[in-house]
């Protein structure tokens, strides 16, 4: 994960994020221990503060839980749960912005749908 | 348990000009607080204060629940280690090691360990005399000093004069990491805030002697944003927002607001076809101390 100063999330929801990447992609499996706060902070030069609240937005999610004494650990079902909760934002984060961009290049829906056909076929534009 | 620092109407005079007019602020325990403010805003007379070195002219200033002037007790509890401009002549015949050791017998939490792996990371050589020191030579003493002191209050003043940018990576490497071992209130004073900030969790921001806010920075990440496109589409929008800066280009424009944009409103901006950022803490601090005019509240 990459932090961003310009990003418009503050810095705890983008450790979020990067950490559901990781689920999301495998890097880090359900079950498995996930990344300490005071790691996060070290490797990132962050407060740690900074990285436990992002880390405790995922706990209040479910998608990491708390073992005491051990760490963090990703629950089981954390990859359906990001997914449930990504999709309803892929609309506003990227579905919208392609439209936009699409609209000031005159490209019709029907031109994007083609695209999109072609993208699965494996060819390219 | 007492607050770490504790400050009531603080009010410092040099004759008749007013370094810090008013101040009432407090400091918890183990958090990184990031001091920022422009040239002669008053972030190091602040900091003599609390470091004992200087005399309230009005008001009152307690670390740890005590008075610091003169009282060595509450003394060791706090690191500051200022300009190595005023030393005296005695201590300009010190070598590095001499800095520290001397060091070492005044701070009771002094980690050796720790300070002969920071000398290793920054190649320091111990034997140098002072007066063949460049500054980031003795930018690395001050941060040696400040971090192997492990007091309970400690006050970085622009820690790194001179320092290449390499050497400050490792430094916010450190400090990120001696900082999640060791927790303390440590107040950080710099002028480059966009590499430090992600290390604060609260921020500090004088001006002209006074205090304009202090505020967590997750509470300022979310009430600094820029919006740019169609002029006539910002106006209408965001005529009900506190705006910092307004720059335009033709019939385009970028607004900087000072405001709070919940996701709603961020989604209504991003379908009327306006880009939404946020500030950096850089750019923020540049537009609020812009003119006192700018804060507007």
């Amino acid at each position: 994960m990459l932090l961003s100063n310009e990003s418009p999330k503050p810095i705890y929801q983008q450790i979020a994020e990067g950490i559901e990447d990781d689920i999301l992609t495998g890097r880090l499996k359900e079950g498995e221990q996930a990344y300490s706060t005071n790691h996060i902070a070290k490797v990132y030069q962050i407060n740690p503060a900074t990285a436990g609240k992002g880390i405790n937005m995922l706990v209040d999610e479910e998608i990491l839980f708390k073992r005491r004494g051990l760490g963090m650990f990703v629950t089981e079902g954390a990859v359906e749960r990001i997914r449930q909760k990504r999709k309803q934002s892929f609309y506003n984060d990227y579905l919208i912005r392609t439209l936009l961009e699409a609209k000031k290049l005159e490209i019709t829906p029907n031109e994007i749908i083609e695209m999109i056909a072609r993208y699965e076929k494996g060819e390219r534009l | 348990m007492e607050n770490a620092i504790e400050v009531t109407n603080l009010t410092k005079k040099y004759g008749t000009t007013v370094a810090l007019e008013n101040i009432t602020m407090s400091c918890t325990h183990d958090k990184i607080y990031g001091l920022l403010g422009r040239n002669g805003a008053g972030k190091t007379t602040l900091l003599h204060l609390l470091a004992g070195q200087l005399l309230p002219t009005q008001g009152s200033l307690h670390i740890y629940g005590e008075n610091v002037y003169e009282n060595s007790e509450a003394l060791a509890k706090i690191c500051y280690v200022g300009s190595f401009s005023n030393i005296n002549n005695y201590v300009k015949t010190f070598r590095v090691r001499d800095f520290l050791k001397t060091a070492s017998l005044f701070y009771p939490n002094w980690d050796q360990d720790f300070a002969d792996k920071l000398i290793k990371l920054f190649s320091l050589d111990i034997k140098k005399h002072y007066r063949n020191l460049s500054s980031g030579m003795l930018s690395m003493v001050s941060i040696i000093i400040s971090l192997a002191s492990r007091a309970p209050l400690t006050l970085l003043d622009e820690p790194y004069t001179g320092l290449d940018a390499a050497a400050r990576q490792e430094f916010y490497d450190v400090l990120a990491e001696d900082y999640s071992n060791n927790p303390r209130t440590i107040i950080f004073s710099t002028h480059l805030i966009d590499e430090a900030s992600k290390l604060f969790e609260d921020v500090i921001l004088l001006h002209q002697g006074q205090i304009l806010l202090q505020e967590p920075l997750e509470t300022l990440e979310e009430l600094s944003f820029v919006v740019s496109g169609d002029e006539e589409t910002l106006k209408s929008m965001l005529s009900h927002k506190k705006i910092i800066k307004k720059e335009t280009m033709g019939r385009r424009a970028a607004y900087s607001l000072f405001d709070t944009l919940s996701e709603k409103e961020t989604d209504a901006l991003t379908q009327a076809g306006l880009e939404v950022r946020s500030l950096t803490l850089q750019q923020l601090f540049v537009y609020l101390t812009a003119n006192k005019e700018g804060l507007g509240c």
